[in-house]
């Protein structure tokens, strides 16, 4: 067992704490925007899914990395 | 819902769905050439294990690296099976039940091998790609105005993505790309959603296959800029519309390079992020799966019997599919949106327009 394998779910676990940080802002935001005007439902949605597939390909950049890694 | 409301395309319906195809098809077989030998997942060994199984190796030459490798050794203990996976685990799919079965015949040494497991993606998606077109063409032969229930919900789909797609990129251009994108929708999430079947398995696990349908998108995106713009539009675009000397040294030194280099990270961010999503969720049903076996490592391996560990993560699995089908063509319409030209956004246009 390398030690070096135990760097592999800390820096997924580090990319997921920054993601996790951006999601819920995002992820709250919209839905306090849906709260407010629920007619622009569609149009808030869209955006937020956008925004939270860029924020969250973070986290999987991380997550290939580790798949990637030499064992 | 009513038939008349619904405009079905009438000039070549499918023929998006064959270019998208015939794409994928081509990309897939280019890069796999690279990466059937280079083994994605990282396997022990490295280049010296790789050089021993190159791709020039013989029949024969296989079967007998297999034949000391593993094969007439019986089942490992329970609790170490873990122990004989080089590559990440995941559910079985239609190769190992070849394998199981005649793991002796030339077809199943060569899929023993982890890397050239690979080899059933494409396969896969070919098949995805000929169900689809099958149905979906049977029903385009077979529409009426009084919808039956399939057609009543391919309808729904429909209507759903225009609205989606139109909503981005405004009703002219909406109509214009609603097929490739739709096409691409549906390609993406029947691809995805095929590993939950069983004996199925997510061709899009695989990074060549989205790095095809990324390509694809690079490709109707480029089209598109130098077709609306004209090389020139396009130079200008990339340099940031310069106006005066101080601008054009800031585009031509700063400006170009970024947008060049970011024409080219955008397929790729395309790629990853699918191919990472999906592969990610295979993996993790895979390790519930083999945990859920594990979990009985006092009894011998000979007893079929594991806990449905990975049921819950089907669910989620689902969810995953589905958004990331969703975020891909989102990500696509906005990459056309991004290269269209700037006065013709539909809505937003029409918007200032109504506000002025």
């Amino acid at each position: 067992m390398n030690l070096l394998q135990l760097s592999y779910p800390i820096a997924v676990g580090l990319a997921a704490i920054g993601s996790g940080l951006g999601l819920g802002r995002a992820v709250g935001s919209a839905m306090e925007a849906t709260g407010r005007q629920p007619e622009a439902s569609g149009k808030i949605m869209t955006g937020m899914i956008v925004g939270a597939a860029f924020i969250e390909a973070l986290t999987i950049y991380a997550l290939i990395s580790v798949f990637l890694a030499p064992k | 819902m009513t038939a008349d409301r619904i405009e079905i395309p009438r000039r070549h319906p499918r023929l998006s769905t064959a270019l998208v195809a015939a794409l994928t098809g081509l990309g897939i077989i280019f890069l796999s050439g690279g990466s059937a030998s280079a083994g994605l997942p990282g396997e022990a060994g490295g280049p010296g294990a790789n050089a021993a199984r190159d791709e020039g190796q013989s029949a024969a030459g296989q079967k007998a690296s297999h034949g000391d490798e593993s094969a007439k050794k019986g089942p490992p203990a329970r609790k170490d099976w873990y122990k004989e996976l080089h590559h990440p685990p995941e559910l079985p799919n239609a190769a190992y039940l070849l394998v199981g079965f005649s793991p002796d015949s030339v077809v199943g040494t060569y899929l023993a091998k982890t890397d050239n497991m690979f080899v059933v993606r494409p396969l896969y998606a070919l098949l995805v790609l000929v169900i689809l077109t099958w149905i979906l063409g049977f029903m385009y032969q077979r529409r009426s105005l009084l919808p039956s229930r399939f057609q009543g919900a391919v309808e729904l789909a429909v209507e759903g993505l225009d609205n989606l797609i139109s909503g981005v990129l405004g009703k002219k251009f909406g109509r214009a790309y609603l097929p490739f994108l739709g096409a691409l929708f549906i390609y993406i999430i029947t691809l995805n959603l095929f590993g939950l079947l069983p004996f199925g398995l997510s061709p899009t696990s695989w990074i060549c296959t989205t790095a095809a349908l990324a390509i694809c998108t690079f490709c109707v995106v480029q089209y598109t800029a130098f077709s609306k713009l004209g090389v020139k539009g396009v130079l200008m675009h990339w340099l940031g519309e310069p106006k005066d000397a101080v601008t054009w040294v800031v585009g031509i030194v700063m400006l170009l390079p970024l947008h060049i280099v970011e024409e080219f990270i955008k397929p790729l961010s395309l790629a990853l992020r699918l191919f990472g999503n999906i592969f990610g969720e295979d993996v993790l049903l895979g390790s519930m799966l083999m945990l859920g076996i594990m979990i009985f490592s006092f009894l011998p391996a000979e007893v079929p019997i594991g806990l449905p560990l990975h049921l819950p993560f089907m669910f989620l699995a689902t969810l995953t599919s589905t958004i990331q089908a969703l975020v891909f063509t989102l990500l696509s319409t906005i990459y056309i949106l991004m290269v269209l030209p700037h006065e013709d956004h539909g809505e937003h246009g029409e918007e200032a327009h109504a506000h002025a």
